[in-house]
């Protein structure tokens, strides 16, 4: 039997599933493919490697430092590698140089895979060296920054791109990247570090940002659909809170009450 | 070969996420067992992925000492320092051992406390760049930002108990506002990449390249 308290997150997790679930179906089918504009942070990514290449300088990144199998931040980290496989494709492509820096050592076997695979699939695997191109630093959150930030300094990098869950850690390295004089784009989910990388990166891409970001620069089609059906969501939400508000705001906790059960 | 291994990854993936998710709003003992049972397997994976880790820093810095690369001394040290921790984990048995601990508490804590604070340096320069009105938006952040120091220093009450106050609305209507617009979106987007990671669409995070 479902637990008392969640049948709230049950409903609206199906609900909200089913919904974003049937436009990515409609635009498989070709029923309905949306229109997304085109994110000026996403394309900065792209502006940054071709930057890099033009310098001649290497392109750092870093998937952040939660775990693959973190509880809250493991969706940070698949989005962080996501961004990576296109990176990787994009960095193989023009002959930039590119170093992975990582933190969890559950991160390292896919990054490595993901990487190689990009270079192999971009017709350069001689550009990917084992130990070199992905390198481990440490799992401890200062370790990495110091590492990182070592690397960054060393390396010269042009462009540098941080994504995935980053913490207290994120303000060393994004500044420092400022002082290499390397083109910044980041994105977070956690609230407490997108001011340090607004401040410091020249684009941020602002919570779920990062997750769309995979879909966008997907060339598939197909992907939008999941963004189109993810805004209706958030839609739905809007309304919810107005609607929350003013009856609240009226004495009838209705809402209130059917969203706590 | 990939192509199969991949398809099998994605089915367990697929299995896995929705006994996580069931057993989430679901009460049922049994299924709660498989749960418990499928987060102690990812504990032993990460554990086995820390070998993987130490193996890839002995190969680089291996190499970097034997090229003679630029720091190598550094990497010398680097590898002296792991190798000096695990002796010590062996021979001690654990790592809640006083002898691990003084390692920790001598070296590592104060390292890491030491860099933590210099965030604070960090954060100046930031700002300094962050805070040059050259747009609206940029003009908007600096007089936030002016009223929120006042708020947090005591010379904003000294000079006038209004400053703080306004720095104390901005924090509490306009921050908090902004912040839970931003946690809500984060939730959905969550659902949605964690969606499309359930049923294929998205295989990145299983390895290798879409």
């Amino acid at each position: 039997m479902l637990i008392a308290g969640r049948y709230a997150w049950t409903a609206i997790t199906l609900i909200f599933s089913i919904l974003m679930l049937t436009f990515l179906y409609l635009s498989s089918k070709r029923i309905y493919v949306p229109q997304i504009r085109e994110h000026p942070g996403v394309r900065a990514i792209v502006e940054a490697i071709g930057r890099a290449v033009e310098m001649g300088r290497p392109i750092s990144y870093s998937p952040g430092i939660a775990s693959i199998y973190s509880t809250k931040y493991a969706a940070d980290t698949a989005a962080g590698l996501t961004i990576l496989n296109y990176t990787a494709r994009e960095t193989a492509k023009t002959g930039a140089k590119l170093i992975v820096g990582i933190a969890p050592p559950t991160v390292l076997p896919i990054a490595e895979d993901i990487v190689r695979t990009a270079y192999l699939m971009e017709g350069r695997p001689e550009d990917y060296i084992e130990e070199e191109t992905v390198q481990f630093y440490s799992p401890n959150q200062w370790g990495f920054a110091t590492s990182y930030v070592g690397m960054m300094h060393r390396e010269h990098v042009a462009a540098n791109f941080l994504f995935g869950e980053h913490a207290a850690e994120a303000m060393v390295i994004a500044e420092s990247g400022a002082t290499v004089g390397a083109m910044q784009v980041a994105g977070s989910t956690n609230v407490y570090q997108l001011p340090f990388f607004l401040v410091a990166c020249d684009y941020t891409l602002i919570g779920e940002d990062e997750f769309a970001a995979a879909a966008y620069l997907s060339p598939d089609p197909v992907q939008k659909g999941i963004i189109f059906g993810q805004d209706l969501t958030k839609i739905i939400c809007a309304i919810m809170i107005v609607i929350g508000a003013l009856l609240t705001t009226a004495g009838i906790d209705l809402l209130s009450r059917i969203l706590s059960m | 070969m990939a192509g199969i291994w991949r398809t099998a990854a994605s089915a367990v993936l697929f299995v896995v996420a929705l006994t996580m998710l069931v057993d989430f709003a679901w009460e049922d003992p049994a299924l709660q067992g498989v749960a418990t049972d499928l987060n102690n397997w990812a504990v032993v994976i990460g554990a086995f992925a820390l070998g993987l880790g130490a193996y890839s820093l002995i190969v680089r810095h291996g190499r970097i000492i034997s090229k003679k690369q630029t720091m190598w001394p550094y990497s010398i040290v680097l590898l002296l320092t792991m190798f000096a921790f695990i002796v010590t984990g062996l021979i001690t048995g654990s790592v809640t051992s006083s002898e691990y601990g003084w390692i920790y508490s001598t070296i590592i804590q104060p390292l890491s406390s030491t860099l933590y604070g210099m965030n604070a340096f960090f954060i100046a320069s930031a700002s300094y760049r962050a805070f040059k009105a050259r747009s609206w938006e940029a003009l908007v952040l600096l007089v936030a930002a002016i009223f929120i120091m006042l708020k947090n220093a005591p010379i904003g009450y000294a000079i006038n108990p209004i400053l703080p106050a306004i720095g104390g609305k901005i924090w509490d209507v306009a921050g908090s506002t902004g912040m839970r617009a931003i946690l809500i979106g984060i939730g959905i987007g969550t659902l949605a990449l964690g969606l499309r990671v359930i049923i294929g669409q998205e295989k990145t995070p299983l390895g290798g390249a879409d």
